[in-house]
């Protein structure tokens, strides 16, 4: 039996890659490329989408739902496969993202970048035939930034990168609640903030402590270009503006007090975890930060559902 | 069997044949799934709009 042996030769030994050294792959296995779709990132997502479509007025029919939360998966998991076949060439030098299928050259970039391209189209198109226009007008507008304004543009451009790029991660609570609503209001825009918000001080956590890694693959992150220092004072400001942001559901009758306290709790607690980065010299709070700010976006999306759904009970 | 390094991947032709039917049978089961979900998606809202002419 003849064996077929080929070289991915993403990696080369100094400097930074080409995009064009990557070799086509026949190896690749579903789940690499299920990896493409960054399942991590996905159930956030899938999450806030949820929790949006859930505390929205109205009634959606459940398999409709169920529909526009898949498309809301889809689209951001075919947008991360998109972003993964942009970023191949500083994804293969940053240790975090050298395990990714296409550095490791188990999927051709070719096929990630088909691969994104038929999901984002099919779960727009699918929103649009089985939600609404509004949902899948937004769905496609998150794609499309997080791909050409975050990715293609600002990321390696800028170190406000993750604060305007961060608009595309916070679409998904809109595009849920206009799956109901059939419109933008300014409640959902409420929700779009607090994930708007969020953002830079949970990525810029994520740079603290993995400063080394993008200054090597040349990403000018926050940390990277103005320094630990002043890195560590937006973060702190971020989640002090972010605190009224997380609170203003309950202020404006979206969610009721049980949600108020959640938010006031969760936003005092991402405080102190500023308070405690600002003041530590190390990199343990940081990553500390970085953990609890998953923790807290989980949470308070948590407290908007069981909010919502103790009002539906009572 | 397949031997797997970061840079280097080596497989047997009948490794590479799995693989790929893997994938065809993930392919296969996602147009199925699409089909469903078209086909449950049409019954819904054809219901939803025979409801609203009936004034339900």
């Amino acid at each position: 039996m003849s064996d077929t042996a080929y070289q991915s030769t993403a990696i080369e030994a100094s400097g930074r890659p080409d995009r064009a050294s990557f070799s086509v792959s026949k190896g690749a296995e579903v789940r690499d490329f299920v990896r493409l779709l960054k399942p991590r990132v996905m159930s956030l997502v899938v999450f806030s989408g949820f929790a949006g479509l859930f505390v929205a007025p109205g009634h959606l029919h459940p398999i409709l739902a169920a529909v526009a939360v898949l498309c809301i998966a889809v689209g951001a998991g075919a947008a991360g496969a998109i972003n993964m076949w942009f970023d191949r060439d500083i994804d293969a030098i940053m240790v975090r993202t050298r395990g990714r299928p296409i550095p490791r050259g188990k999927v051709a970039p070719d096929d990630a970048l088909a691969f994104g391209t038929v999901l984002s189209l099919g779960s727009v198109l699918i929103m649009a035939l089985a939600v609404n226009y509004v949902a899948a007008g937004l769905l496609a507008a998150a794609i499309l930034f997080y791909v050409f304004i975050y990715t293609m543009w600002l990321k390696r451009s800028t170190p406000q990168n993750i604060v305007i790029g961060g608009a595309a991660g916070a679409f998904p609570p809109m595009i849920g609640w206009a799956a109901v609503t059939g419109d933008v209001s300014l409640e959902s825009i409420m929700l779009f903030g607090l994930i708007f918000l969020w953002t830079p001080p949970h990525f810029w956590a994520l740079a603290l402590y993995r400063r080394g890694d993008y200054a090597d693959a040349g990403v000018p992150m926050l940390p990277v270009v103005a320094g630990v220092r002043e890195t560590k004072k937006q973060m702190l400001i971020y989640t002090l503006l972010l605190f009224p942001c997380a609170v203003a559901p309950y202020w404006m009758g979206v969610a009721g007090p049980l949600y108020g306290m959640a938010a006031a709790v969760l936003g005092g607690l991402f405080v102190l975890s500023a308070i405690a980065v600002w003041r530590d010299d190390s990199d343990k709070s940081a990553k500390r930060m970085f953990g609890y700010s998953i923790f807290y976006l989980f949470a308070i999306f948590g407290a908007m559902i069981l909010d919502r759904g103790v009002g539906l009970i009572g | 069997m397949a031997s797997e390094s970061r840079d280097t991947l080596t497989m047997t032709d009948e490794e590479i044949r799995r693989r790929q039917r893997s994938r065809n049978i993930a392919v296969a089961l996602s147009v199925a799934a699409l089909v469903v979900i078209v086909f449950v998606v049409s019954i819904v809202r054809i219901k939803a709009g025979i409801d609203a002419s009936a004034g339900r």
